[in-house]
């Protein structure tokens, strides 16, 4: 089943937004900072100030208790900051409605956290506890991942195993996943961009075009120079 | 453990009990049931109450140093009793706890304004500390300008945290609110933990943070204020049950709340035990034998957390 988002909104961040991901697709969403991205995760995900409706398997968002809204949608924030120390492994838990020791553990060892497993969260570095909160947020099997920034602070390994891990983990649960990305380096690893400034989504479809449009020219402000980017020569920021 | 320590609570000194039984059972009944069944059932659940209460507070700013003491609601509930007490004329010990929770609750609301609910555990002691400093100036105002000349002289052994001569409707009036409010809140014991993620991660979860948070403030500054206006403030029992009962359920904060309310319950209980049979000159308020042993403690927290940030 394909997970919809019909008119989702946060006042004064995301303009209305329709959205539609095909089960088993791994979509990048880039932007300029500020742009929307986050904005339009966490009305995906329905936090509190998120309008709109959401239907992921056919049933929506709103109506649901906690323990099928687990089973529908996982969401992933890009904050590493954890409140309580817990340790990783009841950290990872609390994505499930009881304790699966087999999951768990399997998601331990793909994310190679088994020497961390009884560490406080608070106490491993920021790049493990991305690691962590990742094993968390797929710890449910959800049909949508909604996960904000999840390669940030990892080292160019975990980068690439976390897309492989991603892809692995979306074909074996026929789900999906949402992700934003700010390493425009990896966007041609996922199935499709969807590209997000000023609060509305500009660019939707195949990477490498989405990558050469003009909407995204002129929502980075930049343009491609050889193997990499430059400044755009008509912004006149640049020239400053 | 609770029933050997209630029932040391209850039964000690047994050589007067047993004296008084022998010369008449209906004294020794007395004696049993309108003395010191009273004392222990408020020592139980007043420590009760802090227990829970501090956990739900301390899961809801998460924060270890979130308890009814520190955020300032003790004193707010003091604040509340002695209004209704002295100025209000009220004499029901129901309604003088009603004065208590609203006290209570206006302190935890004016605490959220000043600092905020995620808020840095610098920033919650400083507005903890202006909340209860407020609450304090304006319960001192409230006795100086009251009617009655023995005002100050009447509330001190009271705001000091005492359970000497309640009675039994008083510990209703108390316990029963207490009893409710501490039930609704261990029902938010999966929110709780959940808050450990993210109010975002709640929220996608399908739970409304803001609503569980005023559920919680609103439970705590009932039950807090109920037992408050019973029996006075007392201090760090709310504080230190809690960081002990996250040892228990392996830091989980909502499942700390029914450890911490045993905790809370056993420690009042073995403060209140000491607190009757340490004989001075005059008998030791037992929210002075709380802050005596808890500061200490509390400084002990203090300096694990500056080590904790420090790491």
């Amino acid at each position: 089943m394909t997970s919809i988002a019909k008119a989702v909104a946060i006042p004064g961040r995301l303009i209305p937004t329709e959205l539609t991901i095909e089960v088993g697709q791994l979509v990048a969403m880039i932007g300029p900072n500020g742009g929307g991205k986050t904005s339009l995760l966490r009305a995906i995900a329905r936090t509190e100030d998120a309008t709109g409706a959401v239907q992921v398997d056919g049933r929506d968002l709103d109506s649901t208790r906690e323990a099928e809204r687990r089973r529908l949608v996982s969401f992933m924030p890009a904050s590493r900051e954890t409140p309580w120390p817990i340790r990783v492994t009841d950290f990872i838990a609390l994505g499930l409605g009881s304790p699966e020791d087999e999951r768990i553990a399997e998601l331990v060892a793909a994310l190679e956290l088994d020497l961390l497993t009884e560490r406080p969260i608070d106490r491993l570095s920021t790049g493990e506890r991305a690691r962590a909160m990742l094993a968390r947020a797929l710890a449910s099997k959800a049909r949508l991942l909604l996960l904000d920034e999840p390669l940030s602070n990892l080292d160019p390994y975990w980068v690439l195993r976390t897309i492989d891990l991603l892809r692995s983990e979306i074909a074996r649960n026929a789900s999906s996943a949402l992700v934003s990305v700010h390493d425009l380096a990896l966007i041609e690893r996922f199935d499709r961009a969807l590209l997000v400034s000023r609060g509305i989504v500009v660019g939707d479809g195949d990477p490498a075009a989405v990558l050469a449009s003009d909407a995204f020219s002129a929502a980075f402000r930049i343009q491609p120079a050889g193997s990499g980017w430059a400044l755009r020569s008509a912004d006149p920021q640049s020239s400053q | 453990m609770l029933a050997i320590v209630a029932a040391l609570h209850l039964l000690s000194p047994f050589a007067s009990l047993q004296e008084a039984w022998r010369i008449d059972p209906a004294l020794g009944r007395t004696l049993l049931v309108e003395l010191r069944l009273p004392r222990t059932l408020l020592a139980l659940g007043y420590g009760a109450t802090l227990g829970t209460s501090g956990a739900a507070l301390q899961a809801l700013f998460a924060n270890p140093l979130a308890s009814p003491d520190i955020t300032g609601s003790s004193s707010g509930a003091a604040m509340g009793a002695v209004l209704g007490a002295y100025w209000l004329g009220i004499a029901s010990p129901l309604l003088l706890a009603l004065c208590g929770a609203l006290g209570a609750g206006l302190a935890l609301a004016l605490l959220i304004m000043l600092a905020g609910r995620r808020t840095d555990k610098m920033r919650m002691l400083l507005a903890g500390l202006a909340v209860s400093l407020a609450a304090g100036a304006a319960t001192s105002l409230l006795l100086a300008l009251a009617s009655s000349p023995f005002a100050f002289y009447d509330s001190f052994e009271w705001l000091m945290g005492n359970f000497t001569d309640r009675s039994l409707s008083q510990a209703a009036a108390a316990l029963v609110p207490a009893g409710i409010a501490c039930g609704l809140l261990l029902r938010r014991s999966r929110s709780l933990d959940l808050m450990a993620l993210g109010d975002d991660v709640l929220t996608s979860l399908g739970h409304r943070p803001r609503r569980i948070a005023i559920e919680i403030v609103a439970l705590s500054a009932i039950a807090v204020g109920a037992c408050v206006s019973v029996c006075g403030a007392i201090g760090f029992v709310g504080l230190i049950a809690p960081v002990v009962a996250r040892r228990m359920v392996r830091g989980h904060p909502g499942q700390a709340m029914i450890p911490a309310g045993l905790i809370g319950a056993i420690l009042l209980m073995l403060a209140d035990f000491a607190s009757r049979n340490v004989t001075l000159d005059h008998a030791i308020p037992v929210g002075v034998l709380t802050t005596l042993v808890g500061t200490p403690m509390f400084i002990a927290i203090l300096l694990s957390m500056r080590g904790r940030m420090a790491s």
